[in-house]
């Protein structure tokens, strides 16, 4: 069996868009990676499942929200992230907390943290970055 | 390896940038560009795009922020080298694909929304008594009756009009590609080229077809790029659907013509009570009718008017039903009867 992770849908969505008209990605770039993603996966779980009877049961797992199992994988994915946040410096997570738990735009975050606009993007990305680091290893295990 | 870390922590923070470019408005056609471009350097940039996005919804979705170390500066913020360390020395297992697809799958119906909100999504909005037509950047056009909303929200792979309130008709231009969806609260209607309308009530939508067929079922909350999976009903020329919160009435055959001659700018009327008329009327126009004769008011009449001309039909009152049309204000008409009898003011 082949194992296909988001790397594999990544290289196949990567020809498929040096495949597709420029021009025509131009006009909703994540519209058509996200499209083309989905796509893959798709595609992937049908060819799996003929030739693995239980891929497709776990799929319907996944669709059905309230499952006990994706109820678990849910809550340690929370806890995956909540334990990446513990890690982050503390100005790198209040700025995070503004934004998504209060609602900020980068903008109010630099009044109330007194930065710049600059610095809170700044901050922002390396979050992310941050996050994405520590969140590897965990991600696929 | 320590280059490869930089290498990775590099691609991570340009795809948070995209992210976050993409997140805080529309781009100019250069920067989506530029976003097609640097994708299309690498599958490392592909692959860490869908990470990103992954982690950004699963940010949207957190609820322990609470839980979290109050953040303050005074703390030490020599943190990041740690974690650049930690993610050295553990090296990434083997992959089991079920994984990733949760994860294309989940990032998928996330992402969705957070699609929709960062295109320029289009509002159009009409008052009371006032009727608009405009071509939508596919081709097809849209009637907008007066009092309604929609929210124009185009993309490569669907065409999704949402109706807030209202009654719309659309003439939709063939796109076997996008499928042309309207969406309002209580019906879902699904196109490929057709002319239709969705009609918004308190209640329930109607869903009219004057061309073509439709496929219509009840919106139960989920995404409109899925509608119909269940209790779906296919719609053709010169039918009706009323689908409410109790369910999907039994189609109807109507005259799609009559129905829907309000987006010609017409109001036809077929043995409705004159304060019916006056209702449709008053929906269209600045100045008021108001009948203070019940009797007249209860009255059937029939007939074919512009619905900006209201005028006409109190003509059609006075001549055919011999009531006296009397203005009282610029703003209002007052229909009476002719006879003597002491006026019934309609409760309103």
């Amino acid at each position: 069996v082949a194992s296909a992770d988001i790397d594999d849908v990544a290289q196949e969505v990567f020809l498929r868009m040096l495949r597709y008209d420029r021009s025509e990605l131009v006009q909703h770039p994540e519209a058509y990676l996200y499209k083309m993603a989905a796509n893959v996966a798709a595609e992937w779980s049908m060819r799996s499942s003929r030739r693995q009877p239980h891929a497709a049961q776990w799929l319907e797992g996944l669709e059905a929200e309230s499952t006990p199992e994706t109820e678990f994988q849910r809550e340690s994915e929370e806890l995956d992230l909540r334990r990446a946040l513990e890690k982050l410096p503390p100005r790198a997570r209040e700025v995070l907390r503004l934004h998504f738990a209060e609602g900020l735009a980068h903008e109010a975050i630099a009044v109330r943290l007194g930065l710049t606009r600059r610095v809170v993007k700044r901050e922002m990305i390396r979050a992310y970055a941050a996050l994405r680091s520590t969140l590897q290893a965990e991600d696929f295990s | 390896l320590a280059d490869r870390v930089q290498r990775q922590s590099r691609i991570a923070e340009e795809a948070a940038e995209w992210l976050l470019r993409l997140e805080s408005g529309s781009l100019s056609s250069e920067e989506r560009a530029g976003f097609v471009d640097w994708l299309r350097e690498s599958p490392h940039h592909v692959a860490e795009m869908l990470r990103v996005a992954k982690l950004h919804n699963a940010l949207a979705k957190f609820g322990q922020w609470d839980l979290l170390p109050a953040g303050g500066l005074s703390a030490s913020e020599d943190l990041p080298v740690d974690v650049l360390r930690r993610a050295v020395s553990e090296p990434a297992p083997v992959a089991k694909w079920p994984w990733a697809l949760a994860a294309c799958v989940a990032l998928v119906a996330a992402s969705w929304g957070w699609y929709t909100w960062t295109s320029g999504a289009q509002t159009i909005r009409t008052q009371l008594g006032e009727r608009r037509e405009m071509a939508l950047a596919d081709g097809s056009e849209v009637a907008l009756a007066p009092g309604s909303e929609i929210r124009v929200e185009f993309s490569g792979t669907r065409r999704l009009i949402r109706l807030g309130y209202g009654e719309a008709f659309f003439h939709v231009g063939k796109d076997a590609n996008r499928p042309f969806l309207v969406a309002s609260a209580h019906a879902q209607a699904r196109a490929l080229g057709t002319s239709f309308s969705v009609a918004e009530r308190a209640d329930a939508a109607v869903v009219t077809v004057t061309e073509g067929k439709v496929a219509v079922s009840a919106n139960t909350g989920r995404s409109a790029e899925t509608p119909g999976t269940d209790a779906q009903v296919a719609l053709s020329t010169n039918q009706q659907v009323t689908v409410s919160v109790r369910g999907t009435a039994p189609v109807r055959q109507i005259d799609g013509r009559v129905e829907l001659a309000w987006s010609q700018g017409q109001l036809v009327f077929d043995n409705e009570t004159v304060a019916d008329v006056v209702l449709r009327f008053n929906h269209y126009n600045q100045m008021k009718i108001r009948v203070t004769d019940a009797a007249l008011a209860a009255r059937p009449v029939s007939g074919v008017f512009r619905a900006t001309d209201p005028e006409s039909f109190v003509a059609f009152l006075e001549s055919v039903a011999g009531a006296k049309a009397r203005k009282n204000g610029a703003e209002e008409m007052l229909i009476e009867s002719s006879s003597a009898a002491q006026p019934e003011v309609l409760p309103r």
